[in-house]
Order: C-alpha cells, then sequence, then structure tokens
C-alpha cells in the first residue's frame, strides 16, 4: 500500500513539471500548446538514449531540458502569427508528428519495441529505490516550482502576462513579443523534458505508445483545475489529476465486472467527462474567462 | 506504366476516405468557428456502429447508412448537452471540449467493443480491371457513394433554405440573426451533419483497413491538413485539397517509406498555415 502510494506521487510529481511547463506557456502567456507531450517525449528518449550511452543521471537531465527547450523554440518560431485555433491545430498535430518519428526511426529510438533498460539515478543513502527516487523527484520539482513562482513575480513574468492580456499593448511600448513568447514555450518545452527525462528512468522501459495525446490532456485538466496562471494551483490540479487517473488503478482489486481493458477504457472516459466537467464550469455563461 | 494506375486509384481512395469527415471539420470550423478534434473518433464511432448493424444481417452500405444517422445524433446530443452552454465563450472552450470529447469516446469505443481488430464481413470478390487500373468493387461503391454524398451536400448548400442560412451564419453571424435566423438551428443541423459525415467516412476507412479504437485518430492529421488546405468552411475546398494530399502523399511513396505519410501531411499542414493562414483555395468571401 505504501509502495503504491510513492508510486502515485512519483507520477504526481513526473506530471507536475509537464503542467508546470504548459502553465508558463499557456496559463502565463496564453498560449495554447495542445501537444506538450511532444515535448515530454523528447525528454525522455533523449535521457534514454543518454543515459544508456553511460551519461550521469544529472547531465542527461540537463541535456533533456535544452533538447526539448530547442524543439520549443522550433514550434514557436514556426508559429508566431498563429492564432489560438490554428495554434491548437499545430500543436495537436506536432505532437503526433513526432511520436510517428520515434516510430519509424528503429536506429534511433528502438522503432514499436522502445527502449529498455534505462537506468534510474543512483539511490539516496539509507532509502529504497522507490523512496529515493520519490525524493529526488520531488525535490527537482521544489526547485521547478520555485523557478516557476520567481519567473511570474519578475518583470519577464509580468510581461508575459501582459502578452496574455492584450499583445498589441506590449507591442506598442517597444516590446518584441515574439521573443518572449518563444522564452514562454521553450521554458514550458524544457520543464516538460525534464518531466520526461524522470519518466523515462522512473518506468527504465519506454515506447512510443506511451506518448499519446492522454499525457497532453492529463496536464491541460491540471493547468484548468488549479486556475491557470497559478503556480500552486497547478501542482494541486497535477495532484488531482494523479490521484484520479493513477489511484483508479487499485480499483482492479476491487471491481471484477469489467475486464483489465474495459477497465482501463473506463478511466480514460473519466478523465475525458472531468475534462469537459471542468471546462464547462470553468467558462460557464455569465463568468469571465 | 502498371505503377502509375495503382497509385491513382490509392490516391483515390484515399481522397474519398478523406473527403466528407474533412468536409466535417470544415463545416463546424465555418460556422461554429472552432477546430472539432473530436471528428474523428464520430468515425470511429460510426465504423463500430455500422459493425454491430452488420452482424443482425443488415447489409453493409444500409448498416453504414444508419449507423452514420446515429452517430449524427449522437454528435448532435453531445453538442446540446455540453458544447451549448459554451457557445458564447470563444474559440478555445469547444476546442478543449472537443479534446475530452475524444478521449471518452475513443475509450467509449474501447469499453464496449474491446481493443481486437475486427472486420467487416466483406465477401472477396474479383477487382475490376481496366486500362491497368485494378479496383475492387468495395473500392468503387465507396468513392461512387462519397461522391454522391458530397454532390447531395453541395447542392443541400446551395439550393435549400437550411443551406443558405448556413452560408450565411457563416459569412456574417450578426447579419444572419438580424435576418431572421435562427442560430441555434443551423448550429444543431451542421452538428447532426457533421456526426453523419463523419461516420459514413468511418465506414469507408474501416473498409480499406480494419476497425480498432485508434481507427479515427490515425487520420487527425491528414483530416485537417486537408480542412486547412482547402480553407476552412468550404466542403467543394475540402473535397479539391483531399484529392491533392493524397496525390502528394501516394506519389510522396517514391522518397519517403510508407510510415511517414501521416508525417508528410503534418509538415503540409504546418507550411500552409505559415505561408497562408487562410487556407489554399480562395472562398467566395
Amino acid at each position: 500500500m505504501t509502495a503504491y502510494l510513492v508510486s502515485i506521487l512519483i507520477f504526481a510529481s513526473i506530471y507536475g513539471f509537464v503542467a508546470l511547463g504548459l502553465n508558463i506557456q499557456w496559463g502565463l502567456t496564453g498560449l495554447i500548446n495542445l501537444g506538450q507531450v511532444a515535448f515530454f517525449a523528447a525528454g525522455a528518449y533523449c535521457a534514454a538514449l543518454a543515459t544508456r550511452a553511460g551519461l550521469p543521471f544529472l547531465l542527461a537531465l540537463v541535456l533533456a531540458a535544452l533538447i526539448s527547450g530547442a524543439l520549443g523554440a522550433a514550434v514557436a518560431l514556426f508559429t508566431p502569427r498563429l492564432r489560438e485555433d490554428y495554434l491548437a491545430i499545430v500543436t495537436l498535430g506536432f505532437s503526433e508528428f513526432v511520436r510517428l518519428i520515434f516510430l519509424n526511426e528503429k536506429w534511433l529510438a528502438g522503432g514499436p519495441d522502445g527502449i529498455a533498460g534505462v537506468p534510474r539515478p543512483s539511490t539516496v543513502p539509507g532509502l529504497n529505490s522507490e523512496t529515493s527516487f520519490l525524493a529526488i523527484a520531488a525535490g527537482l520539482l521544489a526547485v521547478a516550482f520555485w523557478f516557476s513562482q520567481r519567473l511570474a513575480r519578475y518583470p519577464i513574468g509580468r510581461t508575459l502576462r501582459a502578452i496574455r492580456e492584450d499583445e498589441t499593448v506590449v507591442a506598442s511600448i517597444g516590446k518584441s513579443t515574439l521573443s518572449y513568447k518563444t522564452l514562454a514555450f521553450v521554458l514550458g518545452a524544457a520543464l516538460a523534458g525534464i518531466g520526461g527525462a524522470l519518466f523515462a528512468s522512473y518506468l527504465t522501459y519506454i515506447s512510443p505508445d506511451m506518448f499519446g495525446p492522454n499525457v497532453s490532456i492529463y496536464v491541460l485538466a491540471a493547468v484548468l483545475l488549479g486556475r491557470q496562471g497559478s503556480t500552486l494551483g497547478t501542482l494541486a490540479g497535477t495532484a488531482v489529476v494523479a490521484l484520479l487517473l493513477e489511484g483508479t488503478r487499485l480499483l482492479k482489486d476491487f471491481i471484477t465486472v469489467v475486464d483489465g481493458v474495459q477497465l482501463a477504457a473506463l478511466r480514460l472516459m473519466a478523465l475525458g467527462l472531468a475534462l469537459m466537467v471542468i471546462v464547462a464550469i470553468r467558462y460557464r455563461p455569465g463568468r469571465r474567462a | 506504366m502498371d505503377e502509375l494506375q495503382i497509385y491513382l486509384v490509392s490516391a483515390l481512395v484515399s481522397a474519398a476516405i478523406w473527403t466528407l469527415p474533412a468536409a466535417a471539420i470544415s463545416l463546424i470550423y465555418g460556422v461554429l468557428r472552432y477546430p472539432n478534434f473530436a471528428i474523428p473518433e464520430f468515425m470511429t464511432l460510426g465504423a463500430y456502429l455500422a459493425l454491430s448493424l452488420c452482424a443482425l444481417s443488415i447489409p453493409l452500405w444500409l448498416a453504414a447508412l444508419f449507423a452514420a444517422l446515429l452517430t449524427g445524433l449522437i454528435a448532435l446530443a453531445c453538442d446540446q448537452t455540453i458544447f451549448r452552454f459554451v457557445r458564447a465563450a470563444g474559440t478555445l472552450p469547444p476546442v478543449l471540449l472537443s479534446l475530452g470529447l475524444m478521449l471518452f469516446l475513443q475509450n467509449g469505443v474501447r469499453f464496449v467493443w474491446g481493443n481486437d481488430v475486427l472486420q467487416y464481413p466483406i465477401e472477396l470478390a474479383r477487382p475490376f480491371l481496366f486500362a491497368g487500373f485494378i479496383i475492387t468493387p468495395t473500392q468503387a461503391a465507396m468513392i461512387g457513394a462519397v461522391a454522391v454524398i458530397l454532390a447531395l451536400g453541395f447542392a443541400a448548400l446551395r439550393w435549400t433554405s437550411f443551406g443558405r442560412a448556413v452560408r450565411a451564419t457563416s459569412t456574417n453571424p450578426e447579419l444572419a440573426v438580424v435576418t431572421g435566423i435562427r442560430p441555434e438551428v443551423v448550429y444543431g443541423g451542421i452538428i447532426f451533419a457533421s456526426g453523419f459525415l463523419a461516420g459514413i467516412g468511418g465506414v469507408a476507412l474501416a473498409t480499406e483497413t480494419s476497425l480498432t479504437p485508434m481507427l479515427g485518430w490515425r487520420v487527425l492529421i491528414p483530416l485537417f491538413a486537408v480542412a486547412i488546405l482547402g480553407g476552412m468552411g468550404s466542403i467543394t475546398g475540402a473535397a479539391l485539397a483531399a484529392l491533392l494530399l493524397a496525390m502528394v502523399s501516394e506519389f510522396s511513396l517514391f522518397l519517403l517509406p510508407v510510415t511517414y505519410k501521416t508525417a508528410l501531411a503534418f509538415l503540409v499542414l504546418a507550411l500552409v498555415l505559415l505561408v497562408r493562414p487562410t487556407g489554399l483555395i480562395r472562398t467566395g468571401n
């Protein structure tokens, strides 16, 4: 039971990075990104390949953040003039595009079989493998949280919020909105990349089918739950989503009327429904979004 | 030169599969102004409903028709129970709702029908052969049916009062309301029609491949590429763009491995949006 709780907390920490990243892009700057899983996947693959090649864990983490951040820059620079609706299409399409590359490039990423035997970071003395991983993930998440908080309060954060409210005004006082938007995208993507690196190392095995649109939807729900823009709210939202998602795995032991596939389907149906309910409440008529 | 004919038939088949669901995406975008990511899942739903109707020994073409009508009704029900309440809230809320609905429908199909790969009970038949073109009777029937539905849809938009109301709402919503058009009727009709078109497209896709819960998701990118290429809001544009993209992806096989067809569609999509954010084919307004 404790082991189970630890694993839920680890997943929550991992998704926490991805959600904090989305919160910078969407919550703070107002750039919708429906393909956050692309950066998550890039970070996961990058870290998996790097650690298997013998690089130390921390270095792999930095590398994952850099690669994902660079991808984020590419997406941002390719979509500067796009309106919200087109950005939604491009980011969602991009995430599937990235997944297809990992699926097809056997030499790079193992193709459909994925990559197995990804090493975990060395254990913190006095803890077992699982709790040690939780300590590392939670510690890193605390750093990311602190960073996000500072970012939101610094002048940069104010400019990003101003872009969310009215881009033209920001441009009119001589600030390059493109570079600020790119920065937001890069930071958000890099955080997702770190989450991906932790994900690969925790599971020790990754394959392309883990990087479908579901991950993007989890973090969208988390950021929405936590009132876009609030760092603490985002983490609380992530905790709720992780509990809903990973916590309901436990039900397998109690529910016998449906089989494993059906239970997994039910859990994702619940998540889809939850997202719809959150959106309907958040944007209900008469409420300023 | 036989190879050329094979590619052409294959492109025609892909175009026929993509046209109707892409037109559905395009219509919703034109009238309700949001990209609906649940359309591919309505394809999956329609394909599976038709399978269940086939099991009642209804012939496939009739099952497809009933299944598409049912899908249209389900789409309408989703719209009236959820989407209706965020009409005034801008683009993003319905986009997010459609994403949630996508997850819900895909896993709903998985819950009811399971993860197994299924097939329609289509008997093997000798393909038609002329001038080097090889086409199976199922493919010919599918392409014919799509052409008929497309023509009917075009005629309905052009010459019926509902079609006029749709075009008016798409061009200038405020003015349309002023002239006495009831927007909710237009929205409901468009959603029902989109569900219907997606359902037919789903059956068409499943006759060419097989039924899995991921059936529709796999064509999400090509559908959006087609809808954008055709200029959102135009069904003739969607049909032409479907043909164009299908040709490009078939002939890309000379250069690229087959698994990159979908990835290529994404590049086309991104490129069109970068160069001409309003789509390639100029629409009337």
